[in-house]
């Protein structure tokens, strides 16, 4: 683990992009770009970061480089949820920041450095290719030499039999006399550069010249209503717990709770932020139905609300089928089986 | 590569078990404990090659499960990722990548929080993240480009690629696509978009293409489907047929649309754009009409939208000889509104420009033709007369329905005035068909025309999808056949028929003049006809004739009689109103004329709102004095009068209580991925596609009024974007099954 960490925040170091690299890189505040009222992360070296270091999920919304047309694994950006920014700011891990010429057409000097980038890259590739193709010929050189050793045996004997008759055929084969460095000296004298047509150019997710757009702060206002209110605290609070969250619309409620990376396992409880008068009200109707789900899934349903005191208070419910749909409530104030 | 399996915190080395090589033995008893997983250590993820891997998971039991154990520092020695552009060295690397992806693992139930867990935790990061890292890359002569066009909103394809064969649009100004499509597409790497000389990457063109957070929302639904394999497209509103369409194939009639081209023009783009999308909602077939004579300019107005401000009348002189060619751009514009046939776009074009239009003019002046290009014997009392196009519309309608009958025995030789009449009129054609001919005519007998124009205006209200969905079919039936250009000038004076037989000698004219026979006294109305004004002693004097009194009837048609087309030519029209019902006797046939006049009366009265429309009271005034005798009887007829089924499932109702603005859009038609799909031809979509708005739920009316718009029978699907998942709900009426009847 530490000596992970430390290369990789060399790595870092080395881009010159990042203002604050003299800072400690433990410190360094991962970008969120706020784009139409959403958080997204595009460095993969955030992503990494936010997974490894901060307990953050997230959700992956692009295509997979490798294969794009399938669902099961994305790939960048990485959308964050509403209140794991606001945490990330809060907890001085991340900020959020706008590009002022992202959506505004690009000057002269991006688009002189966009592409002083592509010729360069173009230039590296041709080398590149060179030396690819060199390296191929030595690795084939026996090949290629044998296959015209065979070649020029075929010749020969042809030519022999036209003049079979009239003379010996003893002083021929020694006229092969071709190495294995003529051969690759001959590959690479018909060598030619990459053509400008068979370039790769890359079709960028993360927008490419990024250190040369003027950074700024975004407002992120995100606990606005009551209801945010609660679901932040409630956020907040597992997270410190040490929980990962994700998004629990699929198993309908707001958070899924899990006890590790959720990479590995699975989660292990829905939970559904109310408001304390919400839960006056009741709603069993709501209640059985979440709970059922939850039981179906192999999770724990759990309500959280605020107390008077601000706290977050948690009730799981366990729906046992033996006890005739009855619900089991258990008041587990400090969440402990969670 | 050396292989260990590892049991908890327990190594140990096996054999050649799953034919790997291993070293070392075991120090448990390996013999007893079956291994649960499979470490293998390896320096940097990129040495191992992910077939390989995927080879080895094929050897494995299902028991066993694999994981890579990341001995050394990690080193992402592919990518050095100090700067956002990849190097030439790298892309070059990346082309020869391998392109399979590992079956998603298993994921664990429990935490045990071992070192083996942790171990697999860390793998699985270090695999995603290999995966994210790699550059999207493409060799330039294979990628196609696009170019970001801000004033229309579309991305213009400078090179296609494959993925035209089901995206884009054909645009006046070439090919485009739209900004989710090119959004995806830069995403999946088969596209490069140019914005003022910069490529765009995914990042910037979220934020410039996609315009705001629904926006971003509409583009996850788009990419969540398209990424499954389903061809998602803009919501094509004319697609609708109901079952019995298809049956009669009237569906692939549609081919006809092809050369249809969406209007971008200069800065009018994001306009039409949105005005087709929101009209889209709730008059499909209305929308793409009306987008289509948007297209046309000025020129070609909608009859739609003449009729409706049809009050304010203009006079406008157009001489005889260009109003036949008036007519004829009129009915060529009428056609290319409903298709454009880009052959004959810039002939029609010039054509329109030629000549003054028609539109919002009520009055047309006409002069008369020299003596000698008359009939010998009209004998016109001025030089130039005054016509109302409403009139002239009118006839033609009248016309229409007796012609009606005839067309469907002759469809092959229909004569261009035929056509003329359909594709202008079909609607009304249609409309007559559809509602009862009868109420129409007897408003028409005393009605001023203003009344008319109400009473009409209001029923199109009503019934106008059916009409329009009719009258799209209809016209395009209607004026395929086209016949020669002296059609109407022909038609204008009938009784010269002898010198154009000697001009025209062919079988056609037969028909031709036999049709004038029935058509002549029908079409001369007291300010038109040339023919009878010699032959009618009663009709009015030429003094009176430039006024038009548009609140009478037209004199000629009171005096009508109905079968006056068998009793040839020198019958007189009969006074008699015309009853739409059979009558046997004179007693009913006053109570249906005593029925009519209080359906007027009502009409006029000052409750009249209760008595426009489709739905109108069931019990009439008259009926209710009536009934105090037979009281049942009545009772039983009117609840016979009324159509319960259309009452069930009468969709206009509920399209009346939705307001516009709250009923939800539909955006995408989606097919399957099974179904076959052609840009120029397309099928009835699979799925339709509203995407919900800021997390609001729909409301049951929203929903009730959704599901009962379309009536072809294609499934809603709703669309609910939470933290960047998409959920999908379908909205589709199900009837459950009837209880089990027990076995007795």
């Amino acid at each position: 683990m530490e000596a992970q960490n430390s290369t990789k925040s060399t790595t870092r170091e080395e881009g010159p992009s990042s203002p604050s690299k003299v800072a400690c890189t433990e410190t360094r505040k991962v970008q969120v770009a706020v784009n139409h009222g959403q958080g997204y992360i595009w460095d993969v070296r955030d992503v990494w970061h936010l997974w490894r270091n901060c307990r953050m999920v997230g959700c992956l919304v692009g295509s997979l480089p490798r294969h794009p047309h399938q669902s099961c694994t994305l790939g960048l950006p990485l959308r964050l949820l509403p209140e794991e920014v606001t945490l990330l700011v809060e907890e001085g891990l991340g900020e959020t920041v706008r590009y002022k010429e992202m959506e505004e057409k690009p000057s002269q000097t991006l688009k002189d450095t966009f592409s002083e980038c592509r010729e360069r890259c173009y230039k590296e590739q041709v080398q590149e290719a060179a030396i690819q193709r060199r390296e191929q010929v030595k690795r084939m050189a026996d090949k290629i030499l044998e296959g015209k050793r065979k070649k020029f045996l075929i010749k020969q004997k042809e030519k022999n039999e036209e003049v079979n008759g009239s003379e010996t055929n003893g002083s021929v084969e020694e006229e092969f006399t071709l190495t294995r460095e003529d051969v690759i000296q001959e590959e690479e004298a018909k060598l030619q550069p990459l053509p400008q047509h068979l370039q790769i150019v890359e079709v960028f997710t993360r927008h490419p010249l990024l250190d040369q757009l003027t950074t700024e702060r975004c407002p992120w206002p995100y606990p606005t209503t009551q209801e945010e209110r609660v679901r932040y605290k409630v956020f907040c609070d597992l997270w410190h717990q040490g929980h990962y969250l994700t998004s629990g619309i699929k198993f309908g409620g707001n958070f899924l709770v899990y006890a590790g990376d959720p990479h590995l396992y699975h989660a292990h409880a829905i939970v559904r932020c109310v408001r304390e008068q919400q839960l006056r009200q009741g709603g069993e109707v709501d209640l059985v139905a979440a709970t059922r789900v939850a039981a179906s899934t192999k999770k724990t349903f759990v309500l959280a609300s605020l107390d008077n005191d601000g706290q977050v208070r948690y009730r799981s419910y366990h729906w046992f089928e033996e006890v005739e749909e009855e619900e089991e409530e258990n008041m587990d104030e400090n969440d402990e089986e969670l | 590569m050396k292989i260990m399996i590892a049991v908890r915190e327990v190594l140990w080395e096996a054999g050649s078990k799953h034919g790997l090589s291993c070293v070392g033995a075991p120090s448990a008893r390996p013999k007893l404990m079956y291994a649960h997983s499979v470490v293998i250590p390896v320096q940097n993820m990129s040495h191992v090659g992910f077939t390989r891997r995927k080879t080895v998971y094929e050897l494995l039991t299902e028991n066993v499960a694999l994981e890579f154990l990341f001995c050394g520092p990690y080193m992402p020695n592919c990518w050095t990722h100090g700067e956002n552009v990849s190097s030439g060295e790298e892309l070059l690397r990346v082309r020869n990548r391998d392109q399979t992806l590992l079956p998603s693992s298993e994921k664990v139930d429990e935490a045990m929080g071992s070192w083996m867990e942790e171990k697999m935790v860390e793998s699985r990061l270090q695999e995603h993240r290999t995966l994210l890292e790699e550059p999207k890359i493409a060799r330039k002569d294979q990628l196609p480009t696009g170019e970001w066009l801000p004033e229309s909103q579309m991305v213009k394809l400078t090179r296609p690629g494959k993925f035209w064969h089901h995206m884009g649009v054909e645009t006046d100004i070439g090919k485009c696509l739209y900004p989710e499509e090119a959004v995806y597409l830069i995403d999946t790497g088969e596209l490069e978009v140019v914005y003022d000389g910069l490529p765009l990457s995914l990042q910037q063109a979220q934020s410039v293409l996609l315009q705001d957070a629904h926006h971003l929302d509409q583009y996850l639904v788009y990419s969540h489907l398209t990424r499954t394999g389903c061809k998602v497209v803009r919501h094509q509103p004319h697609l609708i047929f109901t079952k019995y369409e298809k049956d009669i194939r009237l569906d692939q009639h549609q081919a006809s649309r092809k050369g249809t081209k969406l209007k971008l023009g200069s800065n009018k783009a994001s306009h039409t754009d949105d005005s087709s999308q929101s009209a889209s909602q709730c008059k499909p077939v209305d929308a793409a009409l009306e987008e289509l004579y948007a297209c046309l300019g000025d020129a070609a107005v909608n009859p739609l939208t003449l009729e409706k401000n049809g009050a304010g009348s203009s006079v406008s002189t157009v001489t005889n000889s260009s109003k036949d060619k008036e007519k004829e751009s009129w009915k060529k514009a009428s056609q290319s509104s409903q298709e454009i046939l880009s052959p004959h776009e810039i002939k029609r074009r010039e054509l329109i420009e030629m000549f003054p239009t028609m539109a919002g003019s009520e009055i047309m002046c006409v002069d008369v033709e020299h003596v000698d290009l008359l009939p010998s014997n009209s004998i016109p009392s001025k030089k130039s007369y005054r016509i109302s196009i409403e009139a002239l519309e009118y006839y033609s309608v009248y016309e229409t329905r007796h012609h009606y009958h005839y067309e469907s025995q002759s469809h092959k030789n229909r004569n261009r005035k035929e056509s003329w009449n359909h594709s202008r009129d079909a609607r009304w054609d249609s409309y007559g068909r559809h509602s009862n001919w009868q109420s129409r005519d007897d408003s028409y007998h005393s009605y001023g025309y203003r009344e008319r124009e109400r009473d009409r205006d209001n029923r199109w209200q009503h019934s106008r999808s059916q009409r329009d969905s009719y009258a799209w079919r209809e016209d395009r039936s209607g004026w395929q056949d086209s016949a020669n250009d002296s059609s109407w000038r022909h038609y204008n004076d009938p009784d010269c028929d002898t010198r154009f037989r000697d001009r025209f000698g062919d079988s056609e004219h037969d028909r031709w003049s036999r049709d004038r026979m029935e058509s002549r006294d029908r079409y001369s109305g007291p300010d038109y006809d040339m023919g009878f004004s010699d032959r009618h002693s009663d009709s009015p004097q030429p003094q009176d004739r430039d006024q038009i009194d548009y609140s009478m009837w037209p004199e000629w048609k009171r005096k009508r009689r109905p079968r006056s087309r068998q009793q040839g030519r020198d019958s007189y029209p009969s006074f008699m109103v015309k009853l739409r019902t059979r009558v046997t006797s004179w007693k009913e046939y006053k109570n249906a004329l005593a029925e009519m006049d209080a359906k007027k009366q009502l009409a006029r009265g000052s409750t009249r709102v209760l008595w426009e429309g489709r739905t109108t009271p069931l019990l009439t005034p008259a009926a209710i004095s009536s009934s105090a005798s037979s009281s049942i009887t009545s009772l039983s007829s009117t609840l016979l009068s009324c159509n319960l089924n259309a009452a069930i499932t009468d969709v206009e109702a509920f399209r009346n209580l939705i307001p516009q603005e709250a009923r939800m859009k539909v955006l995408y038609d989606v097919y399957l991925p099974t179904a076959t799909y052609k840009k120029s031809n397309p099928p009835s979509p699979n799925k339709r596609i509203v995407v919900i708005r800021d997390g609001s739920m729909p409301t049951p009316g929203q929903i009730l009024e959704l599901t009962s718009r379309f009536v072809d029978g294609v499934v809603m699907v709703c669309a609910v974007v939470k933290d960047g998942e998409v959920r999908l709900y379908t909205f589709s009426p199900i009837t459950l099954p009837p209880p089990l009847q027990s076995a007795s």
